[in-house]
């Protein structure tokens, strides 16, 4: 291989052929860093709109939609946590988000590593059931979803969308583990049980660390998934104490939608949890949720 | 070791724990107020007697009750929206009367009409809660509110009650808003400007406007119909009302199946609607009334269209926008003849509240319910409206006088005698409702023809009819 | 298999039982439920009315259901061709020699950010965008001198479609691009470099050499394109609610409307099955599609 790669270089090195005349290089370096860079620009300018035109005053943005701000208004923002009390909101978007990360983290450790370590008599049912998930859109089910939440009495509670999600998160997670316990060599297991460890002990003291970072995979994954989750909550929520982030927005805009600054600073406050997340974590938030999509 | 093992099974157990105890938690909570409901009846005695039912209320005071209570009034519309600040400061009165009390509140103003039914089709309704005339047959078909036709004197009520009886003749629950859907409020600077002296009496004379306004950048009328029943309250009710008669109207509310919205009649009037699309701004079908209003007031158009509500959404722009709110004025949307005989005012006794049919009837949670719905539907509502220049379901004297102009102006409109036309979207059944709405914005938006849309409407109802 | 390991069988069913009941009463239950549901005729539980298949002969007369899911295949079109088409060529484009990897990896970063957005946020930003007095893109067009271009976007129902599916692609290029650069990586390098020696421009080598060896990723994105689209809800529902009339209505917006707003809870669980069969009969139809390709190869 590396022969032939030798006898190509030299004949190249005789005829100099198109993508090694330097003008047409630099346009293409200038295409290449254009175009991509545009595009790079309008995901993120919207953002920046939204953030500056957050400190204008309606009467200001209604001049010109697109000026910076003249001085520092910061009405907009005061309404946002003390009227609109967007604080709630987002602690209580929180808090389940909290719960649901616990509960998925534990549960698809514990199924992917009975799935993936051994045969048992209802091991494919219980895989097949897992995977049906990936088929059962859940916005077509919810009618019935609805009148199950009701039946059971989970309701206009803060807990009522947890199960739920973590039955939604728990698919590509499951799996996930799945796939990287069957990477770790089972000695480790025996040496632990001929050590005369327990099952359980074993279970979260050996294995869990050597998971950690299919985990933390799991962990970015789900957070995503769960601070945007929106249709459960759709069907669950009637009191706007409970209300989560996303569907609180749902209601503020449909009320001021006179007041586009006001607006705009509502939905850059429920925009930055995520974005402060994303800035410092983004690489490995990217890697994690690719691993979720392919995977799942 | 044991410990591990000890720990691993509460683990797994917990989840199963967590679920039970949500479904339990739920049913002891409803059977222990069951049981307390049913106490409460063994200490009272059977007989409905006058003179019984005021031991009763008596004793029901002296009791703690809870009382579940769901509606649509958000914090920022007991701000900004004149009903929403009545209803608050009832809600206050009653507190204060009834200090045993406890209203466990649930707001909901995303969607409100659509969540009670889902609350409904559930049969997981509140003890009090407020919803529409096209959702009698379910809720009150389902058998989920209360008959209260003993408890309520109907002479009180401006409509006798109409508006809260079902077609069993029986009333269950009291409306709190009685709105007027119709009115134009206008600028009168710019129709002076116009070179008129008041306000067009014929729909072709209002329409006539648009090309001189429309050479300054000026919309005629704006409408922010993203909520679909906008359009249809303010311009197809009036004048289906006309084109049709109110015989045709009423018939097709009241589902006789006399008619049918294939008539001639009925596409004619759509035709008439559909006339309307190029005088809106031209965002209107995404855009909500709370913003229409804006635009207005903001001097973008020369005027908007809405119910009751709006003079007090118009008077909040006092300090931004003097001049325009200066000069606004009422009137009435005209008709096509222009004939006054044929000029509707379309109104709507409207937000029923109504008490859950789980409670039982001679409890003292009952007792607390129905004062809180009459509190809700009271003079004292009337009053505070009266004086704040808006209707209400209950007629109270008023010194007019003492009013903004805008008011007065609302109020001479309101009062003048035109002939009434019930609101479609508070009266017509839930099918064709959705239809209506919808359908509309697809008339206007021109991508719906008439006979299109009178075929889908035809067929909506058929199938309500079948399903009945 | 690890017998020497394996716990008692009790263990393992405290374990497992527990987590696996509940994942069955949130999505297996719901499913037979609506199977259940859509033999009758209901407004609230209590009161429900068999009617047999009336349901379903209804749903093969409908027009909205139908429209409805023509714009669910429009939007897996359209997003297909987006979102995986823009994601292919700036993979390239990003993967290039000629640019600097860390800008390259900057710019990967940035365009990404969308997609950890929720739909409803993406939703109510671009209705800022297309907002017609004050939206950016209105007022982009007119300061780059298209005032003619200008319109309320949202409220015309020819276009609707169009105009809502491109927050969509937007917000997903990110997400694709990434899963494409990382199948990109694990090409050997020493191809590209001999397809350069041979003076293979950008495009040929987009096309002879990165498409084939990452056919398989590239089919994994299909399948997730098609799968998101077809369950396609909270984006709409904060941008339009299915409007101007039912122009930009799709199967799930629909099976809930009719469910909730219009309270035919029968027909509405009727339309939540045809989901659910449509849903398998294309994800099959595209794996079928896809392994005719690959065993073409």
């Amino acid at each position: 291989m590396s022969e032939h790669v030798k006898s190509i270089n030299s004949v190249s090195k005789k005829r100099h052929n198109n993508a090694e005349r330097p003008i047409v290089k630099l346009f293409a370096r200038i295409l290449l860093y254009a175009i991509p860079g545009i595009y790079a620009i309008t995901c993120i300018f919207p953002i920046v709109w939204l953030f500056y035109t957050s400190f204008r005053t309606k009467t200001q943005f209604s001049k010109n939609v697109l000026a910076l701000p003249e001085y520092l208004y910061l009405e907009n923002f005061k309404y946002v946590f003390t009227e609109l009390n967007v604080g709630r909101y987002l602690f209580n978007s929180a808090r389940i988000t909290f719960f649901v990360l616990v509960l998925v983290l534990l549960f698809s450790f514990i199924n992917g590593y009975f799935i993936s370590r051994f045969r048992f008599r209802f091991r494919n049912i219980l895989y097949a059931t897992y995977m049906c998930n990936l088929f059962i859109p859940i916005h077509a089910v919810l009618v019935p979803t609805y009148i199950l939440i009701v039946k059971v009495g989970l309701q206009d509670k803060w807990y009522s969308i947890i199960l739920p999600i973590v039955c939604m998160e728990l698919t590509t997670a499951t799996f996930l583990v799945q796939s990287y316990i069957a990477t770790v060599p089972p000695q480790l297991e025996e040496a632990a049980a001929i050590d005369g460890s327990s099952f359980t002990r074993t279970l979260f003291t050996i294995i869990l660390p050597t998971a950690k970072p299919i985990l933390v995979t799991i962990g970015i994954i789900t957070f995503f998934h769960c601070w945007n989750e929106f249709a459960y909550s759709l069907i669950a929520y009637q009191n706007e104490k409970n209300f989560t982030i996303s569907l609180a927005l749902m209601r503020f805009k449909g009320e001021y939608f006179t007041d586009y600054p006001r607006i705009m600073a509502t939905i850059f406050v429920c925009i930055m949890p995520a974005l402060i997340l994303y800035s410092l974590f983004s690489q490995q938030i990217i890697k994690g949720m690719m691993a979720g999509a392919i995977k799942g | 070791m044991k410990k591990f093992r000890i720990i691993a099974m509460l683990l797994a157990l917990s989840m199963l724990i967590v679920l039970a105890a949500c479904s339990q938690n739920d049913t002891k909570g409803a059977s222990q107020s069951g049981k307390t409901d049913s106490t409460g009846t063994a200490s009272q005695t059977e007989t409905t007697d006058s003179k019984q039912d005021t031991a009763a209320e008596s004793d029901w005071t002296k009791e703690k009750i809870t009382i579940n209570f769901i509606h649509g009034h958000s914090e920022e519309a007991e701000k900004t929206i004149l009903t929403s600040t009545a209803f608050r400061e009832m809600i206050n009165i009653y507190k204060q009367k009834y200090p045993n009390v406890t209203i466990n509140e649930t707001r909901n103003a995303t969607d409100y009409n659509d969540n009670i039914l889902k609350l409904a089709a559930a049969e997981n309704l509140p003890d009090v809660f407020s919803f529409l005339y096209s959702q009698y047959d379910t809720i009150v078909g389902g058998g989920q509110v209360h008959d209260i036709t003993d408890y309520v004197n109907p002479d009180l009520y401006i409509d006798k009650l109409a508006g809260c009886t079902y077609t069993d003749g029986r009333i269950y629950g009291l409306n709190m808003k009685f709105t007027d859907y119709n009115i134009v409020y206008y600028n009168d600077k710019m129709l002076k400007e116009a070179g008129l002296s008041e306000f067009p009496k014929s729909l072709d004379e209002l329409l006539a406007l648009d090309k001189y306004f429309d050479a300054k950048g000026i919309d005629l009328i704006s409408l922010g119909n993203k909520g679909q029943w906008f359009a249809m309250n303010h311009f197809l009710n009036p004048i289906v009302y006309e084109v049709c008669g109110a015989e045709w109207a009423e018939s097709m509310i009241n589902n006789e199946g006399k008619y049918k919205y294939t008539d001639e009649k009925f596409i004619e009037a759509l035709r008439y609607v559909q006339k309307l699309a190029p005088v809106f701004n031209s965002d209107y079908n995404s855009q909500d009334d709370v913003w229409a209003v804006g635009w207005y007031c903001q001097g973008n158009s020369f005027c908007h269209v809405s119910g009751s509500w709006a003079t007090n959404t118009i008077l909040l722009y006092q300090d931004e926008n003097p001049e325009v709110v200066e000069n606004t004025k009422a009137a009435i949307w005209p008709s096509i003849s222009g004939k006054e005989e044929d000029t509707y005012i379309v109104y709507a006794s409207t937000e029923t509240y109504g008490i859950n049919k789980k409670i039982d009837k001679n409890s003292p949670k009952f007792q607390a319910c129905l004062e809180l719905i009459k509190q809700l539907a009271s003079t004292d509502y009337a009053e505070f409206c009266a004086k704040r220049g808006s209707t209400a379901p209950i007629a109270v004297e008023t010194d007019i006088e003492s009013l903004h102009p805008l008011l007065q102006d609302f109020m001479s409109v309101h009062n003048y005698g035109y002939p009434k036309a019930r609101a479609f979207f508070t009266y017509l059944n839930n099918n064709v409702n959705t239809r209506m709405r919808a359908n509309l914005q697809s008339l206007l938006a021109g991508t719906m023809t008439p006979e299109q849309m009178a075929a889908d409407l035809q067929k909506a109802q058929e199938e309500y009819m079948a399903t009945k | 298999m690890n017998e020497r390991i394996k716990p008692k069988n009790s263990v393992m069913a405290l374990y497992l039982v527990p987590i696996y009941l509940v994942y069955l009463c949130v999505f297996i239950l719901p499913v037979i439920l609506a199977i259940y549901f859509s033999f009758f005729n209901f407004r609230t539980v209590s009161s429900k009315t068999f009617v047999g298949l009336f349901n379903y002969k209804k749903l093969f007369t409908d027009p909205l259901l139908l429209s409805s899911l023509k714009n669910n295949l429009y939007l897996v079109l359209v997003c297909m061709i987006g979102q995986i088409g823009i994601a292919f060529v700036f993979a390239n484009m990003l993967y290039s020699r000629l640019i600097n990897p860390k800008v390259s990896n900057f710019f990967r970063t940035v365009i990404y950010f969308p997609v950890t957005l929720s739909a409803v946020i993406i939703g109510y930003v671009w209705t800022m965008i297309y907002d017609y007095h004050f939206g950016l893109l209105n007022q982009l067009l007119i300061s780059f001198g298209f005032p003619d271009a200008v319109k309320a976007w949202l409220t015309d129902e020819r276009s609707i479609m169009t105009v809502v599916s491109i927050p969509m692609i937007w917000q997903y290029v990110g997400f694709h691009l990434v899963i494409i650069m990382a199948a990109m990586t694990s090409i050997d390098k020493e191809v590209y470099e001999m397809a350069e020696i041979d003076g293979a421009s950008g495009f040929r080598k987009a096309v002879s050499i990165t498409f084939p060896l990452i056919k398989n990723t590239l089919s994994v994105c299909v399948l997730l394109c098609v799968s998101a689209n077809m369950k396609a809800f909270d984006h709409i529902l904060a941008m339009t609610n299915g409007g101007p009339g039912y122009s930009s209505s799709v199967l799930a917006l629909y099976a809930y409307k009719i469910s909730f707003a219009e309270n035919n809870l029968g027909y509405g669980n009727t339309v939540s099955v045809a989901i659910m069969v449509v849903m398998v009969i294309i994800i099959a139809g595209a794996k079928g599609i896809m392994s005719l390709f690959k065993s073409k190869e």
